[in-house]
């Protein structure tokens, strides 16, 4: 009754003032504006597609360097920029600076903001210290428009959008625990949501709501614990009970494991704006070692249905249970309308580090399909629809008194933490892929006085194909791809398609390239100063067509380079992997934005 | 009998190298080597300045065997076995547990236990003790049994951050991490811990050295998990060889019982606490 009354007072709050709401309004239709490129993920959807179609399959040949900007930075640059009313704002990994450039005269930069962090957040964060980009708020009445930078150290700042001063900063993710900040926040309504890192330390993971205006916290909701805690809706999974219910955050944990048992999300939302629910995945449960902890791990590595007012979940569905090989649940979540089997849907696809792309009726949660991203997948034999679970294959699970060879994908996932495009007019995905398998051997130490267990090694390496990655076209109504294209390194950051019938995205190597998106034919490839691990995106800028991408290699895939590691098995395995890397690109981090050349 | 006829072809060789010919003999040891695997900074255990009480020991056994030590380093410990005593890169392993499956081990050469550091006057006798309940900081090494313990009396969770902290949160996937035990020990003389958890062996030195500021107290080997199992917290330590390596293996028993003295010396001087090898156990 109470919580009714609550929801009642904000449905109220936001018709009568209209400013709550506004803010998530003008998003919407901001996102719309091709001129803009306003979050990480183009709209709320997540389609990352642009209606641009000056630059297209036949004049892509032609496109050339219109400006570049270094950031001065040397780590993996994920994430891409955001265009914003002719601002572009860009990202930089630790030490976390924002810039932000005039379109008109981009060789000057209008302001910078430098945060001080706790240097300790460095030798925290695990796979090199990554930033996958910022939030932008518009302006209300008497309120500045804002950006928000989520900081390694663990710090969420809003900024003032057009002078870089800072309006507020809270901590929401507590370092001393080992909790890092590397997700780019995400604006809905009046509230900013932001998750951590560090579920390899036993973070125990949540996502919190922070007014826009003030940094007030508004709500948490933790993966693991008591269901209050999850804030599970007295509605929670009542269309698709076999997923579980209630009180599973603790059963399925032994003891208090579920304080230390990871779920952090640091990957990517998505929201609904009819349906009002926001769509994130919760990450890998901890200890990474399975044996430590028995049970189901809930609601670790589950794809989320929150109401955005006050965190509440309608839905969840965990993807892998138990899981045995860190395949961390919080790749993106992208929204469609499609037809399957004769049924207009609204869907959300989710192509996950374990191999499967999962497609839901965003709505009520009810799984439609899951597909293996490749016919290498073994871990799972195939997911059974009706139930959820994954029929496993144990030969290629993880355990102590086990050493499994060749278990496919590897804990870096066949589809990792890149965003990809989807073309609404020709329904087809396009996913930047990885194909990387490994080898899982635990370790005892020789001593001592009754340790009983130490580790595992991961050796990773190229998949069967013989190469690291793929860009394919998926089509979520037949479980097809249309087509795929191979590439010797992985796709690690995402692709973007356009109207122009192309598809950009960069490679790990340093190239970026468009391909046609009706048949996957390369159209145009640039060499770049450094590998891509970031998104390109597009914007107009009067009246003319701009691709803008991040070059800096690093992240998971570069800490070999980043770190200089030479142990093939150091840097959670990425170095073995990824050793030839180091013989086509170096570190570097900037933005190179490409036009048309101008007609004279 | 067989065995005792080959120690003394063994032992004349080297009376009769050792009269006749000293560089002839320092040829001859040099030509054999004994290879010991060791950390090369895995104090007190071993370090390359051969600081560890275990350097120690292994000069005392080349000294019984007429051979020269040779130490084949390791900065990880991950593998040793695998791919350094397995591979004949070393032969011999200075301490591991008298049952690890993973070597040929020789009788145990010594015995001791699981033990509570604590600053002095503060007296930590057993895992149900209301001190371990109300401390701010539990010093341990997870995947022993202590970590075992800290899970029975519900302290695990909420040490774990501690915990990585020790290592300033260093993720062990792929990694050997070490819970520098020096370290442990310096958080409770300076009261950041009010206990460490610690193999009484590695904590030695440190308590020594710490000007009585610090006492070590043996845990009694009564414990179970919470599900009534046994969890051992004394050990027996032997010398490890490869598997099948019984050349070796009758060599070092040799050489274990002609130092015998000299070695209890050793863990002595380092401050351990030694028991009984032959003690009647709960486990082991």
């Amino acid at each position: 009754m109470q919580r009714m009354k609550i929801r009642m007072a904000v449905a109220l709050f936001c018709m009568g003032s209209t400013v709550t709401c506004l803010a998530n309004q003008k998003l919407v239709e901001m996102s719309k504006k091709d001129t803009n490129w306003v979050m990480p993920t183009k709209d709320y959807s997540a389609t990352h597609y642009s209606k641009l179609d000056e630059i297209n399959a036949d004049n892509v040949k032609n496109l050339q360097v219109a400006w570049t900007f270094s950031t001065g930075v040397l780590n993996g640059h994920e994430g891409g920029p955001l265009v914003v009313d002719g601002l572009m704002y860009i990202n930089t990994p630790f030490p976390n600076t924002v810039y932000a450039l005039d379109l008109n005269d981009p060789s000057k930069i209008v302001w910078e903001y430098k945060p001080k962090q706790n240097p300790a957040a460095r030798a925290v964060a695990c796979c090199d210290v990554v930033n996958r980009g910022v939030a932008y708020a518009p302006a209300e009445k008497g309120k500045p428009a804002k950006i928000f930078l989520g900081q390694l150290d663990g710090h969420l700042v809003a900024l003032d959008a057009k002078t870089g001063d800072e309006i507020w900063k809270m901590e929401a993710c507590d370092i001393r625990v080992g909790a890092t900040i590397t997700q780019a926040p995400f604006v809905v309504k009046d509230k900013v949501l932001v998750g951590c890192s560090g579920a390899e330390l036993g973070v125990r993971g949540y996502v919190t709501a922070f007014n826009i205006n003030d940094g007030k916290m508004e709500w948490r909701a933790f993966a693991t614990g008591p269901d209050k805690d999850i804030r599970l809706s007295e509605k929670f999974n009542e269309k698709t009970p076999q997923y579980g219910r209630f009180g599973l955050g603790l059963k399925t944990w032994e003891g208090d494991a579920w304080k230390i048992g990871g779920g952090t999300n640091w990957g990517w939302y998505a929201y609904d704006p009819d349906l009002d629910l926001i769509y994130y995945g919760s990450g890998n449960p901890a200890p990474w070692n399975e044996t430590m902890r028995p049970g189901d791990n809930k609601w670790t590595m589950t794809m989320w249905a929150r109401d955005p007012d006050d965190g509440m979940a309608i839905y969840g569905y965990q993807k892998t249970p138990h899981d045995e090989w860190d395949y961390a649940g919080v790749n993106y979540m992208a929204l469609t309308e499609q037809t399957i089997n004769g049924k207009k849907m609204k869907l959300v696809s989710h192509p996950d580090r374990n191999g499967i792309i999962y497609t839901l009726n965003r709505e009520t949660g009810e799984l439609v399909r899951a597909d293996k991203l490749d016919d290498t997948v073994n871990w799972v034999k195939y997911v059974d629809l009706k139930t959820g679970q994954p029929v496993r294959d144990p030969e290629y699970g993880t355990r102590m008194d086990h050493q499994a060879k060749n278990i496919c994908p590897s804990a870096m996932g066949y589809h990792n933490q890149g965003v990809d495009a989807y073309d609404p007019e020709k329904e087809l995905f396009f996913l930047g892929l990885n194909h990387i398998c490994m080898d899982w051997e635990p370790f005892m130490l020789p001593y001592r006085a009754g340790q009983f267990f130490v580790g595992a090694t991961l050796n990773m390496y190229p998949g069967p194909k013989g190469v690291m990655g793929f860009v394919r076209a998926y089509d979520a109504k037949t479980g097809k791809f249309k087509w795929s294209v191979p590439e010797k390194f992985s796709v690690w950051g995402g692709t973007l398609a356009t109207k122009g019938d192309l598809v950009f995205y960069g490679t790990l190597d340093g190239w970026i390239k468009a391909l046609d998106s009706r048949n996957g034919k390369l159209k145009w490839k640039f060499k770049l100063p450094s590998g891509v691990i970031g998104h390109p995106v597009t914007y107009e800028h009067k009246g003319k067509q701009y691709v803008a991408i991040y070059y800096g290699v690093g992240g998971w895939p570069g800490v070999g380079l980043v770190f200089d590691l030479k142990d093939p098995s150091a840097g959670l395995g990425a170095v073995g992997a990824f050793k030839e890397l180091a013989h086509y690109t170096k570190m570097g981090g900037g933005v190179m934005v490409f036009a048309l050349p101008d007609e004279t | 009998m067989k065995r005792i006829r080959y120690g003394w072809l063994l032992l004349l060789a080297t009376l009769t190298g050792c009269q006749s010919n000293p560089v002839a003999e320092a040829v001859a040891l040099q030509g054999s080597p004994l290879k010991v695997c060791a950390g090369e900074n895995e104090l007190p255990y071993s370090n390359r300045a051969g600081e560890g009480f275990e350097n120690a020991i292994a000069k005392e056994l080349g000294q019984a065997l007429g051979r020269q030590v040779v130490f084949v380093w390791w900065q990880d410990a991950r593998f040793v076995i695998k791919n350094q005593l397995n591979t004949g890169k070393c032969d011999v392993v200075i301490g591991v547990d008298a049952d690890n499956p993973l070597v040929d081990t020789t009788r145990p050469y010594y015995r001791s236990g699981y033990a509570f550091v604590t600053r002095k006057g503060v007296v930590v006798k057993d895992w149900d003790d209301p001190l371990l309940q109300r401390a701010d900081h539990i010093a341990f090494v997870p995947h022993s049994p202590s970590e075992i313990m800290l899970r029975k009396i519900g302290r695990y969770s909420d040490m774990f951050f501690y915990m990585n902290e020790l290592v300033d949160f260093k993720s062990r996937r792929n990694k050997y991490v070490r819970w520098q035990p020096k370290r442990l020990v310096e958080d409770v003389l300076s009261g950041k811990a009010q206990v460490a958890v610690l193999w009484a062996p590695e904590a030695a030195r440190y308590v020594r050295d710490a000007n009585d500021k610090l006492e070590m107290r043996l845990i009694p080997d009564h414990q179970t998990d919470r599900r009534g199992n046994p969890v051992p917290h004394r050990y027996s330590i032997s010398l490890g060889v490869r598997k099948g390596d019984q050349v070796l293996m009758r060599q070092l028993e040799k050489a274990l019982a002609k130092r015998h003295g000299q070695i209890e010396a050793i863990l002595e001087a380092e401050g351990i606490p030694l028991l009984p090898l032959n003690e009647a156990t709960a486990s082991r």
